[in-house]
């Protein structure tokens, strides 16, 4: 969008149709009091080269991200992207692919919508997909929601394992329904099952689970699925790091009702935090509760295979205040992103990049346990993320694996206060590491 | 537009109608709402044993092209669903006074009738 600002004769214009005779006249209703006296405290105009100059002075401060390998996950992974797909996502037409609520002009969105369900559909193995949400977090505070107008009941269980973030978010979703949230604890970095059956009973409308969870454990979730089912209560499967679909069993073959993922590791960048991408996905009796819509496949008047929006209805442009979900929209340059590096991947491809983020995670804690500097937390299994206990000070660790360009792992006492995870690293290996790469790390902190 | 109506039903505004049998009540929607809905495609469940104030959504009707609340002309308790149109909504099209039903309501008090129109007057409500 260009920011052409409007001459003195298009002001005069302007006011002169809305009937007032100066700006003064028309801003008379904002209070003197509160008003800006005399000018904004922001520098004098400079000329373009000397902002360019002053700019990169400021740019050289970063460091250089793809010079500094990550060794933190916990919520956004950095993966390889293939330089096809970055080429591809510059075409124009897909980046003014908004929301197209007219298909006749808008096969090529629909069609990139109808796919990406469609994979997401296959690698979580759930019936329908939604044309993507935001983020991971908001993906699961729709969920929950979505439980609610499913069970009509007001209380969930939340696995402490999910996300912080995702945790705090699921709140600020469900804060005008005042439902009853409890909280379910970990027993040896995994949910604890025995709580879970404590806890659960009628009244429950949903559990939500993360797996990998937060700590990198992987949930069994077939056997929490039971327990679940067995009150008549919903599983809501969570998956941060879309990645591990890869080899993981699917959540669909294990019982999920609704699973909400974030997609970021499907061909998208760190991007400072965001824009990212996010499904949900369910089963087809519980489509009528899905937020905003989907994308089916249909034919047109010719008979010619086409795509359109579908199960509008109780979107909030058409059902107002009652309408199921506020969601309206997605990020669909991030769509087409998933789009184009799960189709580069294949199935294959997507398993080997996926088996490699587990060997390469377990090859690193294999050497950080050698080197007796470190010890397990907890012995469980994990895909690309795990726990350590450092035997040294982590902030020493963290200074030590800066000044040699690795970003450090999140120190966990950060999230989590238990006494047992003082000086606990939450570590993230993926591809982008090399095996060199995690020699030099094991070297870096056996000295 | 068709608007056709039976006599001996009481009607509301927002294009219900219901027939009285001593102090059970059976709700439908009217031949002008299934006509300005469209094709219908589903009816949300509704549960036995439900208690509603008038007024209050019984369930939710969705066509192809608007999803719209059916609400209770009267206060009472849910005591039967017609499961034919839950399984297949498009019955309400076709034969919204009849087959069409939707459910049964044991009424809290019938006294409340006389807030509701006739057919007479509902005809004329809806010719404006």
């Amino acid at each position: 969008m260009r920011y052409i600002p409007a001459t003195e004769k298009q002001k005069k214009e302007m006011l002169k149709e809305i009937g007032v005779s100066s700006f003064e006249d028309l801003i008379e209703s904002i209070p003197q009091s509160i008003r800006v006296k005399g000018k904004l405290n922001i520098p004098e105009a400079i000329s373009e080269s000397e902002l360019e100059e002053k700019i990169y002075h400021i740019a050289q401060k970063n460091s250089n991200f793809f010079l500094m390998k990550p060794l933190v996950g916990a919520g956004a992974y950095r993966h390889y992207i293939p330089e096809a797909e970055k080429f591809l996502l510059q075409r124009e037409e897909f980046w003014t692919c908004y929301t197209p609520y007219q298909p006749e002009l808008s096969q090529g969105t629909l069609q990139s919508i109808f796919e990406y369900q469609t994979y997401i559909s296959r690698l979580t193995k759930m019936e329908v997909v939604i044309p993507s949400i935001y983020d991971g977090a908001s993906a699961t505070g729709e969920a929950v929601l979505m439980s609610l107008r499913l069970t009509h009941k007001n209380k969930i269980i939340v696995s402490n394992l999910l996300h912080p973030h995702y945790r705090e978010t699921v709140k600020t979703y469900l804060a005008p329904h005042e439902p009853e949230i409890i909280n379910l604890p970990y027993k040896k970095g995994l949910v604890d099952m025995e709580k879970l059956k404590t806890l659960i009973d009628e009244d429950v409308a949903s559990v939500i689970i993360q797996s990998p969870n937060f700590f990198g454990g992987i949930e069994k979730l077939a056997d929490i699925s039971g327990i679940v089912h067995s009150k008549g209560a919903l599983l809501i499967s969570v998956i941060v790091e879309s990645m591990s679909l890869g080899v993981l069993k699917a959540p669909g073959e294990m019982g999920a009702d609704i699973v909400t993922g974030n997609a970021q590791s499907f061909g998208m960048d760190l991007n400072y935090g965001g824009p990212y991408n996010a499904y949900l996905a369910t089963k087809k009796q519980y489509i009528r509760q899905l937020p905003g819509r989907i994308v089916g496949e249909t034919v047109d008047v010719d008979g010619k295979r086409s795509f359109v929006m579908t199960l509008r209805a109780r979107e909030q442009d058409i059902r107002r205040e009652r309408a199921t979900s506020n969601i309206c929209t997605n990020h669909n340059l991030n769509v087409i992103a998933a789009n184009i590096f799960l189709s580069l991947m294949g199935t294959e491809g997507l398993y080997q990049i996926s088996l490699l983020n587990t060997k390469s995670s377990h090859y690193l804690e294999n050497l950080l346990l050698k080197s007796e500097k470190f010890e397990k937390v907890f012995d469980y299994p994990f895909y690309n993320e795990f726990l350590l206990k450092s035997k040294d000070d982590i902030s020493t660790i963290n200074k030590k694996l800066l000044e040699n360009n690795f970003i450090p792992p999140l120190k966990i006492c950060e999230f989590y206060q238990e006494e047992n995870l003082k000086d606990v690293l939450l570590f993230c290996v993926t591809e982008v590491l090399t095996r060199d790469n995690l020699n030099k790390i094991a070297k870096i902190l056996s000295e | 537009m068709t608007n056709k109506v039976i006599e001996n039903l009481y009607y509301t505004k927002s294009d219900e109608w219901l027939k009285v049998e001593d102090n059970i009540g059976t709700i439908g929607i009217t031949d002008y709402a299934q006509d300005q809905l469209g094709d219908i495609v589903y009816l949300e469940k509704i549960e036995k044993g439900k208690k509603l104030k008038p007024g209050e959504a019984l369930t939710t009707i969705e066509s192809v092209k608007a999803v719209s609340d059916v609400n209770t002309p009267l206060a009472g308790e849910v005591i039967e669903v017609n499961e034919k149109v839950i399984e297949d909504a498009s019955i309400i099209n076709k034969d919204p006074y009849d087959a069409g039903w939707i459910a049964k309501i044991k009424m809290d008090n019938t006294d409340e009738l006389k807030n509701l129109m006739n057919a007479q007057e509902y005809s004329e409500y809806r010719k404006e």
